[in-house]
């Protein structure tokens, strides 16, 4: 395609300017070339054409041509759309009102044939990439929201949360962030039998589509898996074997899997390369619990021991888990994020309010650098 | 001992991979024994920042070179002890 095939639109209430200008624009090879006469009409030829580049007269009776042009210098749909100002005037104000409005450049009346056609030569290439660059965006941004449909609707809605919440007999309350359209945090709440819950959070390398993309594998991953494991370091290491073969080299996951088993209260869980839990027993100083071990994707032998084990979620007392987007929030006073030490501080300070109070803290940082998914457990 | 420096900026994350990528590329070009990562100046390193030195200790050792982390520190180095990172690579914090 070439500049000869973008769509122009000559704008001059003179039928006769408009002849010439289209005939020179003709035997400069343009093939598609629309006339208005008016603003009004202009208007409505460019909401319902395709519009590459403008030719507007300056002076027209009703809108004249600098109130049209910063009109649609003003529409988001027509904004970068060039247009090329036609003036009998050729002096300095002139050329500064063009300009002023929004013009893109500035030609004199009767315009010179070869001088036309250099600038409409020029902005028509312009303006048709403009185009072509907007119906890509266009269709990135609906695949995105496609996208972002299909990865909300792997995750369990507020009142299958709130079901389950009443039949487990366990607090849930889950906050998730993304640093771009599409999240690379993975988290899910799943009945295993009638009295056990598994409630998981896996966290992929990088952000953006790819590590979205692979958020559609670990949600398959866990619907494979978790009816033939037993323990939450099990399917870690199900997980792991699986990832180590599915994902590109150098992509690697954290994990965090917990059960949760309403017969005893008893929440067993194992983690790997994952921030520590923060558990806070009612009436006491949190406790931290290690997480730490080889991401999820690398191949590793079954003796591999995750950190794992078994507490008691007695009433009242509150678990928090949380993806490492928590350690690399910028808050006011730690600009490159509060680090480990900084969420470990932030439970400390607050382990006598309400998690209520410490959760409306949570749900709401300033701006998030990285994915950022908090999940509170609060025994019932 | 053949062994070559690759040093990073102030940060380590999805948004420097290109650049990782071609400083790797450099680094691991004269085929060394060992590949030192200079870690002291980056302030930011996130989960993809992770994956990229893993991927580099992959691409190292597949020509029988050791990659060597030295001194990563504050929240790059809570990431570190977070994913174990030593016990695929040599890591010196001083």
């Amino acid at each position: 395609m070439t500049e000869k095939t973008a769509h122009i639109l000559i704008v001059d209430d003179s039928p006769n300017e408009q002849q010439y200008i289209k005939h020179l624009l003709i035997e400069g090879g343009f093939v598609h070339i629309a006339t208005a006469g008016s603003a009004e009409e202009a208007l409505t030829h460019i909401a319902q054409h395709e519009t590459d580049l403008i030719l507007l007269d300056v002076i027209m009776p009703g809108m004249d041509g600098l109130s049209l042009c910063r009109h649609l210098k003003n529409m988001p749909l027509t904004a970068d759309i060039p247009i090329i100002l036609l003036t009998g005037l050729n002096d300095r104000q002139a050329r500064i009102a063009a300009y002023n409005a929004g013009g893109s450049d500035y030609v004199v009346k009767p315009p010179h044939k070869a001088e036309l056609l250099t600038r409409v030569r020029l902005l028509a290439t312009n303006g048709r990439k403009r185009r072509e660059l907007k119906t890509i965006t266009n269709a990135r941004e609906r695949e995105l929201t496609a996208a972002q449909t299909l990865q909300n609707s792997l995750l369990p809605t507020r009142t299958e949360l709130t079901k389950l919440s009443a039949h487990y007999k366990l607090g849930l309350h889950i906050f998730s962030r993304s640093c771009s359209a599409l999240t690379g945090d993975y988290w899910c709440v799943q009945p295993l039998t009638n009295s056990t819950l598994l409630i998981a959070l896996l966290d992929m390398t990088g952000h953006g589509l790819g590590a979205a993309m692979n958020t559609l594998l670990l949600h398959r991953l866990i619907a494979q898996v978790k009816l033939s494991c037993h323990t939450p370091q099990e399917m870690l290491h199900l997980l792991n074997k699986h990832l180590s073969e599915k994902l590109m080299p150098g992509q690697t996951a954290t994990g965090l899997v917990l059960i949760y088993d309403r017969t005893d209260k008893t929440l067993s869980y194992a983690g790997t390369a994952h921030p520590p839990l923060c558990y806070i027993a009612k009436n006491q100083p949190p406790e931290l619990i290690t997480c730490a071990g080889l991401p999820l994707g690398l191949a590793m032998p079954k003796s591999y021991t995750y950190a794992a084990g078994i507490f008691q979620l007695g009433t009242g007392d509150t678990l928090y888990a949380y993806s490492d987007g928590l350690i690399d929030t910028p808050l006011p006073h730690h600009p490159k994020g509060i680090g480990l030490k900084g969420v470990q501080a932030y439970f400390t300070k607050t382990a006598a309010q309400t998690s209520a109070v410490r959760r409306k803290a949570l749900n709401a940082p300033p701006h998030v650098v990285d994915d950022l998914t908090v999940i509170e457990l609060k025994g019932l | 001992m053949n062994k070559n420096t690759l040093n990073l900026g102030p940060r380590l994350d999805f948004e420097s991979h290109r650049s990782f990528r071609d400083q790797l590329t450099k680094a691991l070009h004269g085929k060394p024994q060992t590949l030192c990562i200079d870690m002291s100046a980056v302030e930011f390193m996130d989960s993809s920042g992770m994956g990229m030195l893993l991927l580099a200790n992959q691409e190292a050792l597949q020509q029988d070179c050791k990659v060597e982390l030295l001194r990563p520190h504050g929240q790059v180095r809570d990431i570190i002890e977070l994913a174990h990172i030593d016990r695929v690579m040599k890591v010196i914090y001083d």
